[in-house]
């Protein structure tokens, strides 16, 4: 038995770059969800995934970038619950799916199924956290993430240690804004921003689970793109993420992706979230 | 938005690219191939045993070996 899940072990690599049979990914799927350490690897494994495709993909295709940013900014926003400021974008309420153009690969090429999950337009909600509750919240959520993780290695720690360190720092940051919007994904995504460290704290909760082939991606869309700020679980919990260089007027934006993450969104993002000035 | 910002996102963007080709080039030759074909040719770990003509399980490993090198390389949190 331990043999047969040794080798089970192996299969994260090949997992994470989506490049097993559909039984085997499925098998693998179920066998993730009993083996805590092997989902964080795979964790680790798919964002590093991801960040392969800036070696390929540095720049989208001619007029793909165009077309994603049209169709991400075409895209309904959910109204902040938080205070709204005036002049704060007003999006036409209709939807439209962004250019399904990508990077060479087949799971960067496999076409998904026109998405009836995503966004609707619910009314918005929510409420605003104060300040502290929401560091409260991403430090309970850092800490559930760390706890749930039984085999921790040194370099996890460190890591989850200078990801505290930032996030305290953004969180106290005398400039810090919070807002919690609601995705179309059910659920809420909760931002503190410091336009004076460029950066932001990002936590989701209650998002619907994915299939076993699709994850949620974060991205920080400028209008000269979309940049990947890495993946959450298919889940949407992966405890607070940090994206840096964040400037007011760009959106924290959350997107369905294939497991392995993209270099550019393909979906209508389920949150766009603008970064408050 | 200045034409500025859109440089520095350029600039960025290709500094990514730089290190994670830096980080390739240290990975061992089989680990390299190994995830360019499932990554970047979308071949499925089996078929990219058969284009290089090794073992099944020599694949498996190597793909993951040479992720975890570039997780590191990288400096991934995780």
């Amino acid at each position: 038995v331990k043999a047969l899940r040794d080798d089970m072990h192996l299969l994260t690599g090949s997992y994470a770059l989506d490049a097993l049979s559909d039984l085997e990914q499925e098998d693998f799927g179920r066998h993730l969800q009993a083996c805590p350490p092997c989902e964080a690897e795979v964790r680790g494994l798919r964002e590093t995934a991801a960040r392969l495709a800036m070696a390929k993909a540095l720049r989208p295709p001619p007029g793909m970038q165009a077309r994603v940013l049209a169709a991400t900014y075409r895209t309904r926003q959910l109204p902040p619950a938080t205070v709204r400021r005036p002049g704060q974008d007003q999006w036409p309420a209709r939807m439209a799916r962004p250019g399904r153009e990508r990077s060479p690969g087949r799971h960067l090429a496999g076409g998904r199924p026109a998405g009836g999950r995503l966004a609707t337009g619910q009314p918005g909600g929510g409420r605003m956290p104060r300040l502290a509750a929401a560091v409260a919240a991403a430090s309970m959520a850092a800490a559930v993430a760390l706890g749930a993780t039984q085999a921790l290695t040194q370099h996890q720690l460190d890591a989850a240690r200078a990801d505290n360190a930032a996030i305290a720092r953004i969180a106290t940051a005398p400039d810090a804004r919070v807002a919690t919007t609601r995705t179309s994904a059910g659920g809420t995504v909760t931002i503190i921003v410091s336009a004076g460290q460029r950066a932001a704290v990002i936590a989701t909760a209650g998002m619907a689970s994915l299939p076993h082939a699709e994850i949620y991606q974060l991205w920080v869309i400028s209008p000269a793109g979309a940049r990947s700020a890495g993946l959450l679980s298919r889940a949407g919990q992966a405890g607070p993420m940090l994206a840096s260089g964040v400037r007011p007027g760009d959106r924290i934006g959350i997107t369905v992706e294939p497991s392995g993450g993209t270099s550019s969104p393909t979906t209508t993002p389920v949150v766009a979230v603008p970064v408050p000035a | 938005v200045t034409e500025c910002d859109d440089v520095a996102d350029v600039v960025q963007a290709s500094l990514e690219g730089q290190r994670v080709r830096r980080c390739l080039g240290s990975l061992t030759d089989l680990q390299r191939q190994s995830i360019r074909l499932a990554y970047y040719s979308g071949y499925s770990y089996p078929q990219v045993a058969q284009l290089l003509g090794v073992p099944l399980g020599t694949v498996k490993t190597r793909i993951r070996d040479g992720l975890i090198r570039m997780r590191d390389c990288l400096g991934v949190n995780w």
